[in-house]
């Protein structure tokens, strides 16, 4: 593979009929990196990696690829593997020649092209079906080959917009796992967009989370997991508790504890607090101010819901399953908090917090 | 509820079968003589006969291959670069069927005269047409067959293995719009076979023509020829709609 594959997009803009799908986006690549694009429906991730790819051209902004600014070159003349979101074999060609057409392109002579097809698909455990046609094939059979064709060319990027969406669970699983196998051992940069926050955080070197067109913010995953830029990156990276506190500018009370935050805040405006279900401590207390409502085993973990105080949602806390043994609903418990530092954001419920309210 | 959807069922069979039956067995027998293919023999024995199904064949496959091309380039265009342009060109797509023939040959014959007074006097004249006339449904056929594949993708997945245009077109797209393409010519065939009114008003001799000639002093020849115009469509109807079900099946 090519060394130097440093892919970056530079200050990167598009509108669609006036309106801004992607504002300002700037990210870079490390050669043979592995960076997941998350976000929500609509977010612009699939825009991204067509502007990439060559399919669109950015209003403003750069796209470079080992130092060279390749805005303007035609994707046909860009080294770049795609796997879609929509199932693409060509209909019309077996899985060998669908994954031999880029050699094919390439002027490589037939028995050398079908070979190294043949290759990539005894790699893809797929040999037995290398004479099968794209609608004899399941979905996840149909996207390894996709994944196999993309990769037959030996692209400096592979983008892989969503390729797992359509599978079940199982599948995904294996699959994304072997994405990354077959990533590291070919040293290929490549970007995959997700929706899926656990397939982004268990297979990225990186993670870049969008909003609305906007990156919120880019990161190693455990750094994206426990210290959260912002409100909407924290909720969207697994399960949290949002929590109504006041602060005084620099703390907050949050179960009857102080309880430093990340960043200052306004002490005048109700808050909520972000805390995740295995940063609360639980420990069981006669006049303890919370009550168990919920035990719910969940294999390795278990999740206990607890009514604290006049909070209208149960708060979830998280234990490891041997840890939780004699906890029973109607428990009375208190609860404490983990963590140093805790994300709070305004609280958008108006109304003030919950305490006022009661 | 069964014996009424079998009477409809005979009743639409008797509907289009009859008149077939009976233009068979009146072409193809003489009174007195029973089964003959007389009639027939003397009517293709006439040297203007093999002349005007030649001119009707070349009519055809010229129409089919110039709206087809026209149409599929217009059709990609809209559906990669343009698509909310789609409904406009549909609704557009359908003129041809609003528009009389005959306002169609005055408009054409009131200008193509000023610029070009030869041009009506030929028989290739016939073909933009033909191709007009033909466009409605060889737009839907081709439309209904982009649709039917994934067209965005399919480019974009080519493109990025390094497929240029041509590549693209021929190597990618062309194999699985065949079917579509296909339709649409038939579509062609049948429509410049059976077509009358423009070439008897641009008095060209084509095949349509000559039958409804023959018609005049030798009607049982006209039916055997028009049951046979009718069989062999169908045949061609049923052949391509046979190759398609094979090729889904393929391997
Ligand atoms: N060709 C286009 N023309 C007009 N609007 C478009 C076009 N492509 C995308 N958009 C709009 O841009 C926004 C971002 O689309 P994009 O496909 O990048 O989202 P996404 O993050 O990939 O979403 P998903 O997770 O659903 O695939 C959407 O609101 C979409 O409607
Ligand atoms: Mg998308």
């Amino acid at each position: 593979m090519t060394t130097d594959a440093r892919l970056a997009l530079e200050q990167v803009t598009k509108a669609f009929d006036g309106r801004t799908v992607l504002e300002d986006i700037s990210l870079q690549l490390e050669p043979g990196e592995l960076l997941t694009l998350l976000g929500p429906s609509g977010c612009g991730k699939t825009t991204a990696l067509r502007i990439i790819a060559g399919f669109e051209r950015p209003d403003s902004g750069r796209v470079m690829l080992g130092g060279r600014e390749i805005t303007a070159v035609p994707a046909h003349r860009r080294s770049m593997g795609v796997v879609f979101q929509a199932y693409s074999l060509f209909p019309h060609m077996t899985a060998l020649t669908n994954v031999a057409y880029g050699l094919k392109i390439r002027r490589q002579a037939k028995p050398a092209r079908l070979g190294r097809a043949g290759e990539l698909l005894e790699l893809m455990g797929l040999s037995e079906h290398a004479h099968k046609y794209p609608h004899q094939l399941s979905g996840g059979q149909q996207q390894r080959v996709a994944l196999a064709r993309a990769l037959a060319v030996a692209p400096e990027v592979l983008l892989l917009d969503e390729p797992l969406s359509a599978l079940d669970a199982q599948v995904r699983v294996q699959l994304r796992e072997e994405i990354r196998r077959i990533q590291r051992e070919t040293g290929t940069t490549t970007i995959m967009v997700t929706h899926d926050q656990e397939e982004a955080l268990t297979i990225a070197d990186r993670v870049a989370v969008m909003r609305d067109g906007l990156i919120q913010q880019l990161g190693a995953p455990a750094e994206l997991y426990r210290q959260p830029a912002n409100a909407f990156v924290s909720r969207f990276l697994g399960t949290v508790n949002l929590v109504p506190v006041t602060g005084d500018g620099t703390r907050i009370a949050l179960f009857g504890q102080a309880v430093e935050t990340v960043g200052q805040h306004d002490p005048k405006v109700p808050l909520r607090a972000h805390i995740r279900p295995e940063d609360i401590e639980l420990s069981i207390d006669e006049a303890g101010p919370g009550m168990v409502s919920t035990v719910l085993l969940r294999g390795a973990t278990t999740s206990i819901g607890v009514i604290w105080d006049d909070l209208v949602t149960p708060v979830r806390v998280d234990l490891p399953t041997r840890e939780a043994g004699g906890i029973e609903s109607g428990q009375r418990v208190r609860l404490g908090v983990r963590v140093p530092h805790v994300l709070v954001e305004p609280d958008p419920a108006a109304t003030g917090s919950q305490k006022t309210h009661a | 509820m069964k014996t009424l959807r079998v009477t409809v069922l005979l009743l639409a069979a008797v509907f289009f079968a009859a008149p077939l039956v009976a233009s068979a067995a009146f072409g193809f027998s003489l009174p007195g003589q029973g089964f003959t293919f007389e009639p027939l023999q003397r009517a293709t024995g006439n040297p203007a006969f093999w002349q005007q199904v030649g001119r009707s064949v070349l009519l055809a496959v010229l129409t089919a291959v110039i709206g087809s091309v026209l149409l599929m380039g217009t059709l990609l265009w809209l559906h990669l670069r343009a698509r909310t342009l789609l409904p406009l060109a549909e609704g557009l797509s359908v003129l041809p069927f609003v528009v009389p023939p005959v306002a169609l040959v005055m408009g054409v014959n009131l200008v193509f005269r000023a610029i070009y007074p030869g041009f009506l006097t030929s028989l290739l004249s016939l073909v933009p047409f033909y191709v007009v006339l033909t466009m409605p449904l060889v737009y839907r056929a081709l439309d209904s067959g982009i649709r039917a594949i994934d067209l965005r993708t399919l480019v974009d997945a080519g493109t990025s293995l390094g497929a240029g245009r041509l590549r693209l077109f021929w190597e990618i797209l062309l194999p699985n719009l065949r079917p579509a393409l296909l339709a649409g010519g038939l579509i062609c065939v049948a429509m410049v076979l059976g077509e009358f009114v423009l070439a008897s008003l641009l008095l060209h001799n084509t095949y349509p023509v000559f039958l409804a000639q023959v018609g005049q002093d030798n009607p049982r020849a006209a039916a055997a020829l028009a049951f046979l115009t009718l069989a062999g469509t169908w045949l061609l109807l049923a052949g391509f709609a046979r190759t398609l079900r094979s090729e889904r099946t393929r391997s």
